[in-house]
């Protein structure tokens, strides 16, 4: 903490900001000194006031919506009153228009920026399209909205659960699934209006600690705000209409400003069936002000946004009748944000903001269904033998009879997730001696629960196996997050190093579970020393490096904390089906309780970064190494238990002297034994004959990977300028990046539909292996390679931005692994035989075999027989224990499973272009992948040839849209 | 004036592709390929008189010469890519000999007559067995609501085609992977299986036998009936399916051996005695024994003496995996054990179904419109069974439940309807030369649906 003296000399900064070339003022235009944490806004006659300013240098930015941004620096060594700042209207006549990601050289971690102008040229329909101006990005394959695995993935890009840690903010409300009871991955942004988007941020390197809840990544999507003409825009492409409109509105006479945008978006999945939509009906409504309350300036907003839509599959005639899937995606998002710019000695700003995000995504689906037998359907909740009992007769019956028949089955699976933040955050900011100092202390609440039905059948007569468990019964996961950051900037000379160190700690709640109350902690730092600063005149222009280590922490889902109870039932006696299709089964319910977890530890991402950025001679380039090591992944695994349950079947009962049209069956809940009544009491009960099977059930817990995953790589940024005769720019962008993931996790596996050598007795055998049960690899590693060039041609005079960008893969390599650290898991194949032949498998073409480390028995579970020694003798010496034993070994499908599977280079291209027509209307368009490749490309493992037409996960489909948009005074 | 300029245009167009036209070769011309059928086996030699048909796997069209008494054929047919095959049967010493002979992807091109050559077939020889498939059901049918088809409704009739009794005990259920005639087959490699030579089968996934000591003695002419899925009467729910629920059937049920998919087995019928329930020997994934509905190649072997089903089944060095997936094992079958054998190809891929049996156990195909309710059924040998003086008066003709009015159909060629025969009293005798071209027709309706 820096003293400071309490005589320091303060000065009002005030001037006026105008519109250029017009005089008009900029009402709502917002003058911020960063360094300095104050702020004003300009008055409807475009002048603004900020007092108590510190003598020194400073930055001042100024931005206004429909205006280009302007930042300068003014050295304050006294009152700077009067003077008049100019506002250009951002439009393709600026010689600074952007069309890509810009970087933000201020932040001493890696963030970009994109603003209207590139988003517009872009045309995205989904906001996470704009990954793909990240460096090395790939264009999305989309064009339309129809599929649901849309997220962020930031430095990235294997599963689905690492978009799970990238945080999205719209308008400052955190967008969350982890109330959701859905797959564990990335928010989806497809419900998001894409055409009131007026900038986004995307942080990829260390945040600020006042972001917590991920680990890959922070996405700012922030809306259009301010006074501005009714907007329309009109967006059409072969699968896709996008049509908005928007409008900020000036109540006048310090009455603020309403932001209103409406937009419809339909999208159809396949041009040649369009039966298949998405429609996104999205709203704002966003009202946004600045008080003077006690005589220091108060911003204040307020807004409402949200969509109406969703996903339907119901209208497509090659469908049956009535069979469908609907999925609603309803969300309304309300926020505040409160400002108040004290400007203290002892506090600068004060700010708290805070947010609701409720969302129905109602899924319901109809199926046709038939069968010409009966079937049984558990629902059951409760332990013990049960025999199946015609709906009708019992409708509360713990296995139900469907007769044979055709029906139809229709599910509804409720989620309303719902999310509740409260952040407040006080900043103070002082200047002394030239030394740059802010201090940033905040709390943050947040609490996630689901208000959802969960899943349930329109009729319970005609449901499969199913037991309620409705999500609005669990309890909500609160969380409680205190944190502190120190912001120092200290000029040494003509260079300046700015230092920012920070601690999150997190509380996080979870009531009525095991887990209590679990705690984290999160440390951060970041500096940047600024070596150069700008100087036209030289070859090195600009050199600043930066570095960065922080650890952040991804808080689980409620799915993850609460999974969905699952039970296990055995069928346990199976008479023979009657004339008529019914047969009584019965079965052995068990509920696997959740099973807490109490060692349960948040998953957190370990991260650094270097970074340099350098202008050499116009020459503007940025680098960037990460590192980022994810640790404690959740990992769900299984753990079984030996059981032996009594079979009965029709064997025993082709004695029974009762004719079955008059047989009753019943079965003992505790026993299993099944006795047969004679409903006409001719006959006494008979009590079945019947048989003990053995066999193991299995539980699942949710533990943490004791492996870490780890992710690094290279990042750069080349922006060679404009070669001026041609008015073309050209920018290269790129990435090398490694990968690579080991699970040693031991888990167990049991053989559920294999029998031991006689073809009779269930498998008695549960074998324990390292990562994984299924397959051979227990991870994988990849390199991948690609560089992007971009050829802008701008020519402000006639209004007009042209892009040609070329996305290469350059070099992509990935491979399976199998290792373990306590000892080798996997080894070559002899010929057909499992059994090791030598050690090394790694890019030697053959089979190759894993082994359970070791297994137990039915008889002896709680003893672990080492597997490979066992089998080895079992060869030899009891070749019936050999075959049984072989059943547990994993085999490669291939003979280039471990060989390392190098990509040849391929290649895309995508244009687009905008036209502004006056400053009414522009007109853009742009086609991906429009050479349309055919080119084919070589996996060396498979020696195989992949046709880029053909396969659509490498480059994006052709694909090409047109957008108008209207400005309307 | 206008119409002359007319005239002129049109007469030059003509001239122009008639001159275009003189270069091309006529795709129409036949060239008489000559075909030589090679026996390897020692004591039989060529004879005149045997069938030798090419049939072109891009159009369908088949064409068909006879061998002379060298056993040369010279089979008339346009240039294009083909399957030339052949069969015949011999009685010799009193047993019968069938012969049956195959060559995938020859290429007949327009420069035959400039460089002509001679298709070489190797005849395989095989004697015909005493029991033999009669009738495999496995495409399944349409549900009565048009919500689509059903398909777990299979079942295997199997046939004593001797004069004496047949002893099934050690008699498996078996089927190929591939599963499907039209998929990918990686076991072929060009147009040849890379087993073809070596005297087996494969059996994937599992195969069924009867339950211990209840394998049924079928009488001359005597059938059994199998259930390979659902032993329940199927027409209840659906209209054009199968009544499988017949005391007398015998069932592949046997949920403890990890076939117990639900939907695919119920319990069989109470009506079915339990010693009629089939034992399973799984050795491969899944819930299911999963015969294709769209082109199976099934067969039934019979473990000689020293072997069992069960030894077998515990024997794992005759494992071996499809294209070394190690999801689809199967066990290496002698070809010797193999008692019938039938190659049902996919109806709608002409060019693209693949042979899975090797020529010594199959050397044929026989096409299924899957999901109609057609089945595959044995067509008759017509003099055989006409030449049994008792069935004299019980031979009904005018067999009308062929399918050669369907595209890709076939029919018995005997005109002898089987069924209504026997219900006369007959005594049927099947074809049986190892070929399923040859063996088997497309039966408009399975047979039990008027049982």
């Amino acid at each position: 903490m820096f003293s400071f003296p309490a005589f320091a000399q303060k000065y009002q900064f005030s001037g006026k900001v105008l519109e250029r070339g017009t005089d008009i003022p900029v009402e709502f235009a917002t003058i911020v000194m960063p360094d300095k944490e104050l702020w004003a806004v300009a008055n409807a006659k475009g002048e603004f006031v900020i007092s108590g300013v510190s003598q020194g240098r400073t930055k001042v930015e100024i931005s206004c919506l429909g205006y280009a941004p302007t930042t300068f620096e003014i050295e304050i060594t006294k009152d700077l009153k009067g003077v008049t700042y100019y506002l250009s209207i951002d439009d393709l006549t600026l010689e600074s228009a952007v069309v890509t990601a810009r970087e933000n050289t201020n932040s001493a971690t890696t963030s970009r920026q994109i603003d209207r102008t590139a988003l517009e040229h872009m045309q995205m329909v989904n906001i996470s399209d704009i990954s793909s101006l990240l460096p090395g990005g790939v264009s999305a394959n989309s064009g339309k909205l129809t599929s649901s695995t849309d997220a962020f993935q930031i430095r990235s890009d294997e599963t689905a659960i690492s978009s799970f840690g990238t945080a999205v903010e719209l308008d400052g409300v955190r967008l969350s699934n982890n109330a959701a009871y859905s797959a564990v991955s990335g928010v989806s942004t497809r419900n998001i209006a894409s055409s009131n988007v007026e900038s986004i941020e995307i942080i990829t390197g260390v945040p600020s600690v006042e972001h917590g809840d991920m680990t890959n990544g922070v996405v700012r999507i922030n809306t259009r705000k301010g006074k501005s003409p009714w907007m329309v825009t009109a967006m059409t492409s072969p699968n896709t209409k996008q049509l908005s409109l928007s409008k900020g509105f000036d109540l006048g006479s310090k009455g603020g400003v309403i932001n209103a945008s409406a937009e419809r978006t339909t999208s159809v999945h396949d041009l040649a069936s369009p039966f298949t939509t998405y429609q996104r009906n999205a709203f704002s409504l966003i009202y946004s002000n600045s008080f003077d309350v006690f005589g220091q300036p108060l911003r204040f907003s307020t807004g409402v946004s949200g969509n109406v839509g969703g996903y339907d599959r119901s209208a497509d005639p090659d469908s049956f009748m009535e069979t469908y899937e609907k999925v609603k995606e309803n969300t309304i998002r309300g926020n505040f944000s409160l400002n108040w710019l004290l400007n203290k000695s002892w506090i600068t700003n004060i700010e708290l903001t805070g947010s609701v995000v409720y969302s129905d995504n109602l899924t319901s689906i109809s199926e046709n269904k038939s069968s010409s037998s009966s079937t049984s359907s558990l629902h059951g909740m409760e332990e013990g033998y049960f025999v199946s009992t015609p709906y009708a007769s019992d409708p509360n019956a713990e296995v139900t009879l469907r007769p044979a028949g055709y029906w139809y089955e229709v599910s509804y699976r409720d989620n309303k997730p719902i999310d509740y933040n409260l952040h407040l955050k006080i900043n103070w900011a002082h200047n002394f001696r030239g030394v740059v100092n802010k201090l940033k202390l905040g709390a943050h609440f947040t609490s996630s629960g689901n208000l959802g039905e969960g899943l349930y059948y329109e009729d319970l007569s005609k449901a499969p196996d199913w037991r309620p468990y409705p999500y609005k019964d669990i309890p909500f996961v609160n969380n409680l997050a205190a944190y502190a950051e120190e912001n120092v900037t200290i000029p040494i000379g003509t260079t300046s190093l700015n230092l920012v160190g920070g601690v999150r700690s997190e509380w996080t709640m979870i009531n009525n579970s095991g887990y209590g109350t679990v705690s984290s902690l999160s440390p951060r730092f970041n500096a940047k020393y600024s070596i150069i600063k700008y100087r036209r005149s030289r070859i090195l222009r600009e050199l600043s490096v930066r570095g960065s280590w922080g650890v952040a922490v991804k808080l689980p889902s409620v799915s993850i904390l609460y999974p969905t109870p699952s039970y296990y039932g055995k069928q346990v006696f199976a008479p023979g089906t009657m004339a008529d299709g019914t047969a009584f089964y019965a079965y052995y319910i068990l509920p696997r309780q959740i099973e807490y977890n109490p060692d349960l530890k948040w998953q957190r991402a370990q991260q650094s970064e270097i970074g340099v950025e350098a202008d050499i001679a116009g020459v503007k380039i940025s680098l960037a190494a990460f590192y980022s090591k994810t640790l404690d992944s959740y990992f769900t695994y299984s753990e079984y238990e030996p059981f032996t349950y009594k079979w009965t079947d029709q064997r025993n009962l082709e004695g029974c002297p009762i004719p079955s049209s008059d047989r009753l069956y019943s079965i003992d809940r505790q026993t299993g034994v099944v006795t047969v009544k004679d409903i006409t009491g001719n006959v006494a009960d008979q009590t079945l004959a019947y048989s003990e099977k053995n066999t193991f059930t299995s539980k699942t817990k949710v533990t943490n990977e004791v492996s870490p995953t780890i992710r690094k790589g290279i990042e750069w940024v080349i922006d060679f300028g404009q070669i001026p005769s041609i008015r073309t720019s050209i920018r290269m962008d790129g990435t090398l990046y490694k990968y690579r993931s080991i699970n040693e996790n031991i888990v167990q596996a049991y053989q559920t539909n294999r029998t031991m050598s006689d073809g009779i007795t269930p498998y008695q055998f549960i074998g324990y292996y390292v990562g994984s049960s299924s397959g051979t690899s227990n991870g994988s590693e990849s390199l991948k390679l690609r560089n992007n060039i971009t050829f802008t041609t701008h020519i402000p005079k006639a209004r007009l931005i042209f892009t040609l960008r070329l996305e290469g893969s350059l070099y992509r390599h990935d491979r399976n692994l199998a290792e373990y650290s306590g000892g080798q898991i996997a080894w070559p194949m002899s010929g057909q035989e499992k059994t090791p032949s030598g050690t090394e498998f790694y890019d030697i073409k053959g089979h190759v075999v894993k082994y359970p480390l070791y297994y137990s028995t039915f008889e002896e579970p709680n003893i672990q027989i080492p597997f490979l020694e066992e089998y080895l003798w079992a060869k030899e010496n009891n070749k019936r224990l050999f075959s049984e034993l072989d059943a547990m070994i994993n085999k490669t499908g291939y003979t280039y499973t471990y060989l390392k599977n190098v990509f040849s280079p391929y290649f895309s291209a995508n244009i687009s272009v905008t036209k502004e027509i006056g400053r009414i209307a522009s007109l853009s368009f742009y086609a991906n992948n429009f050479f349309y490749s055919t080119m084919r490309f070589k996996q060396s493992a498979s020696e195989t040839d992949v046709s880029l037409f053909e396969s659509s996960s490498y480059i994006p489909k052709f694909y090409y849209g047109l957008t108008l948009r209207l400005k309307i005074q | 004036m206008r119409m002359k300029k007319f005239i002129s245009f049109l007469m030059c167009s003509v001239l122009l592709i008639a001159a275009v036209s003189c270069d091309k070769e006529d795709p129409y011309k036949l060239y008489d390929v000559k075909v030589k059928l090679q026996y390897s086996d020692p004591g039989f030699s060529p004879i005149a008189g045997v069938s030798v048909i090419a049939v072109n796997i891009n159009t369908g069209m088949y064409y068909v010469g006879t061998t002379d008494d060298a056993g040369i054929a010279i089979v008339p047919v346009v240039a294009g890519l083909y399957e030339f095959s052949a069969t015949e049967t011999r009685a010799m010493d009193a047993t019968a000999f069938s012969f049956n002979g195959f060559k995938q992807q020859v290429a007949i091109t327009h420069d035959y007559e400039k460089e002509p050559f001679v298709v070489d077939i190797a005849m395989v020889g095989s004697e015909a067995k005493q029991v033999i498939i009669k009738e495999l059901y496995s495409g399944g049918c349409q549900k009565d609501d048009g919500s689509g088809h059903f398909q777990n409704d299979k079942y295997v009739v199997l046939y004593n085609n001797s004069p004496v009794d047949a002893d099934l005990k050690n008699l498996c259920f078996a089927m190929t992977i591939q599963y499907n005639s039209h998929a990918t087959n990686a076991d072929v490699i060009d147009g040849k299986l890379t087993y073809e030579n070596e005297g087996v089968v494969l059996a994937g996934n599992g195969y069924w036998t009867w339950a211990e000591g209840h394998a049924p003695v079928l009488k001359p002419g005597e059938e059994v009936v199998v259930a390979i899925n659902g032993a329940i009467n199927h027409t209840l729910t659906y209209g054009l399916s199968v009544d499988l629920s017949k005391g007398d059937y015998y069932a592949m049920y046997d949920p403890e051996s990890g076939y117990n998919q639900a939907a695919s087995y119920p319990t069989p019928s109470e009506a079915i005695p339990t010693s009629h329930y089939l034992k399973a020997y799984k050795y491969g994934r899944g819930t299911g024994w999963p015969l294709s509905v769209t082109g199976p190649a099934f067969f039934i072997f019979m473990t000689p003496d020293g072997v069992t089903p069960q030894s077998f089944f515990e024997d794992t060095s005759n494992e071996n995996y499809y294209n070394n997936i190690s999801a689809m094992v199967r066990k290496w079958v002698p070809a010797e054990w193999v008692v019938d054998a039938m190659e049902v190809f996919s109806a709608g891929y002409v060019g693209k179904n693949n042979k899975r049996l090797i020529t010594a156990v199959d050397g044929g195909s026989v096409v299924l419109t899957h999901r109609q309710g057609h089945s595959i059924y044995r067509n008759v040998n017509k003099e055989a069974t006409e030449a049994i003086p008792e069935n004299k008066g019980k031979l009904v003709y005018g067999y009308a439940l062929g399918t050669s009015d369907l595209e890709e159909g076939s029919t018995d060629p005997s005109d002898i309807d089987a069924e209504a025969s026997i219900k006369m009293g007959a005594r049927i005798v099947f074809m049986d030369t190892n070929n399923s071209g040859n063996d088997f027709h497309q039966r408009k309706e399975a047979a039990l649906r008027s049982k």
